[in-house]
């Protein structure tokens, strides 16, 4: 029996031995799957033409959320939104937009801007001019908008706005201090980028426009 | 007395053993990085009213790896928020203030000292719930918060703060009386009760003054008193009738939410002054439109809540003069249209500010003890090492402060700068600035777009 013990001993350490090769296997496989579902969930959206970002594929940088390429709405926002032509637009040409609150809902406001047609705008600050070049600083021309604000009264129903297009191009300096040209021809769409607001929140609605 | 075969049994085992306990230390070791390890791991954040709504954005579920669930709690909510489960944590309902819990629930933590505190008290709460037992310390890793202590609700050795952009305090009223700036002297007089009218003040007219403060548990509140007043004791004075004691609470007897005029009790709106994070005014003041986010009006209308200045001797150029001029740190942007922080970034498209752009790192206490300008502030995330979950949480919102280091959160590295301007704060720049704190020398080695300060 005595003989038997080392034998013993030396197979329960194996046995541990065993159990934790399993348990670092199990752990890497599950760490490896995490880490291609995510690469996968991306290319899914890249295939689908809605993305030009890369991907971060290195395990210890965080993933970065796939972003449409081009206008982009807010999910499931109170609000619909109808808009006059948007194709062959020439300068001095008024796109109008009418916001409308779902059933139930209130439309507060709207903040329309003239911006690049091929980025995605989903955020106050990429609205800003001088914080992402993104956006129109001034109009391109007298009589044309690059900025137009609606702040809707009770009972907040729906929301009127009246955007006059310009053309042209556009350089200016941002808050780092590099420059940025934006351009709206025929050559060149852009977009015009509606933040609407309604209760607890707002939105975005990239409208397509296109110039001839 | 054991036999030697007994113990060449113990030597054998105990080598064999001791190479499984090596790979072993090695798996921990693997698991210890930032990767995601598992699916169904729930990642929750709760504390700072101010950093609620930008936390918010970065915490949306779209930003969340495959695998995790994102919850961010409102400070304030009226019902209880659900909050599932994971092997670290129970499925939760965090109640609102008011409301007793029932074990596993917790109240849910209002302000930044709250957040931190609960963050501590789950990490060394030992109880399990539910079969499977499952334990609480994995309910809430990342504590919000707008303030900075060593002391409060910290872990020696054991917390991060993650600082991710800059705010600044200054004070706020609604007063015709009150002027468009006050000095750091005069603003500790209204609030010792040395000036009790509006009129003592260079600027004011008459008008009786009447001082409120958020509720105590909030980082602004704690902010205003140790960098704006200058003390965490800062002593009120003794109340009398013409100088009343300080009111904490709303019009209706709740605790006072920060950052919120519109909860202020109208007959006070011509004599109250509050302190008002600059972020928070500003992001109200660009949706000025919606009147369930800009809390700087009352319910009945009116003009909204002026933020005001802070008097300094600095001028635009960062030099001392000997005149005081207004800096206040909220600016309008005439290019853009919109408010935003009175920054460096402003200085570049909108150059010659007489009162100078005091949002500057080096103008956290944080960085020096002494700055140029009083009120500027890092708003963090807070983590503790010893979450179950801190690889999961720091590459949700902190980075690895190691030099040359690739490890950052998104919000770490810069990518999250258009959602921190439109909630009103400052982004960080990838370079840090040195100053006279011993932490700020070394604080951001990865070159991240955050800051790492340990306690």
């Amino acid at each position: 029996m005595n003989r038997r013990l080392p034998f013993l001993g030396g197979l329960l350490a194996v046995a541990v031995v065993v159990v934790t090769i399993a348990v670092i296997s199990t752990r890497s496989s599950s760490s490896s799957s995490s880490s291609r579902d995510v690469e996968v969930a991306a290319n899914e959206v890249a295939a689908g033409g809605a993305t030009n970002e890369s991907t971060e594929s290195s395990p210890t940088t965080a993933v970065t959320p796939a972003q449409p390429e081009g206008p982009y709405t807010t999910p499931n926002m109170p609000m619909s939104v109808s808009v006059s032509t948007t194709e062959g637009l020439v300068s001095g040409d008024v796109v109008s937009v009418k916001a409308s609150p779902s059933n139930g809902s209130q439309a507060y406001g709207v903040e329309a801007r003239l911006c690049r047609g091929d980025v995605a705008i989903a955020f106050d600050g990429q609205m800003f001019p001088t914080r992402a070049g993104l956006c129109l600083p001034k109009p391109f021309s007298p009589g044309t908008d690059s900025l137009v604000e609606v702040a809707n009264q009770p009972p907040y129903g729906p929301v009127a706005v009246n955007f006059t297009v310009g053309t042209g191009s556009q350089t200016f300096t941002l808050q780092d201090g590099s420059q940025t040209t934006i351009t709206c021809d025929s050559t060149h769409p852009c977009q015009l980028v509606l933040k609407l607001q309604y209760p607890n929140g707002f939105g975005f609605q990239g409208v397509p426009l296109t110039f001839r | 007395m054991k036999s030697p075969l007994f113990k060449r049994s113990l030597l054998v085992g105990g080598a064999l053993a001791t190479l499984a306990a090596s790979l072993i230390s090695t798996s921990t070791g693997a698991s210890a990085t930032v990767t995601p390890q598992t699916t169904g791991i729930v990642i929750a954040a709760g504390g700072s009213d101010t950093t609620e709504k930008v936390m918010d954005a970065i915490m949306a579920q779209a930003n969340a790896p495959t695998g995790e669930t994102w919850v961010n709690l409102a400070s304030f909510p009226t019902t209880a928020t659900a909050v599932p489960g994971d092997a670290n944590c129970p499925t939760m309902n965090w109640q609102p203030s008011g409301v007793t819990p029932v074990a596993p629930d917790r109240t849910i933590p209002a302000g930044s000292g709250n957040g931190r505190s609960m963050l501590q008290t789950l990490i060394a709460d030992n109880n399990t719930y539910g079969t499977p037992a499952v334990g609480v310390k994995g309910c809430m890793e990342i504590a919000r918060s707008s303030s900075y202590s060593s002391s409060s609700g910290v872990s020696a050795g054991n917390s991060q703060y993650f600082a991710f952009a800059l705010d600044a305090v200054s004070w706020a009223t609604g007063s015709l009386s009150a002027p468009a700036a006050l000095s750091k002297a005069d603003l500790v007089k209204i609030y010792n009760c040395t000036y009790d009218d509006w009129s003592q003040v260079p600027g004011g007219s008459a008008g009786p003054i009447q001082r409120y403060l958020p509720q105590t548990g909030s980082g602004t509140y704690a902010f205003f008193l140790s960098d704006v007043l200058g003390s965490s004791a800062f002593n009120f004075g003794t109340p009398s009738a013409s100088c009343p004691a300080p009111i904490y609470v709303n019009a209706t007897g709740g605790p006072l939410e920060e950052n919120n005029a519109s909860v202020i009790d109208p007959a006070h709106w011509q004599s109250a002054i509050f302190p008002y994070s600059a972020g928070q005014w500003v992001y109200q003041a660009n949706n000025a439109a919606n009147p369930t986010i800009d809390k700087r009006v009352l319910p009945s209308g009116g003009a909204p809540a002026r933020l005001g200045g802070i008097l300094t001797n600095v001028d635009g150029s960062g030099l001392t003069t000997t005149k005081s001029m207004n800096a206040n740190p909220a600016a309008y942007n005439i290019i853009d249209r919109k408010w935003q922080l009175n920054d460096a970034g402003l200085s570049v498209v909108q150059p010659g500010a007489s009162g100078g752009y005091p949002i500057t790192e080096a103008s956290s206490t944080r960085v020096n003890t002494v700055p140029a300008f009083i009120g500027v502030r890092f708003v963090f995330n807070v983590l503790d090492q010893r979450s179950p979950n801190y690889a999961e949480a720091l590459m949700a919102v902190g980075f690895d402060n190691v030099n040359g280091s690739t490890t950052k959160s998104a919000l770490c590295n810069g990518e999250r700068a258009a959602i921190i301007a439109s909630y009103g704060f400052a982004p960080l720049p990838t370079t840090g600035v040195t100053g006279t704190v011993g932490a700020s020398a070394n604080y951001n080695l990865a070159g991240s777009t955050c800051r790492r300060i340990s306690v």
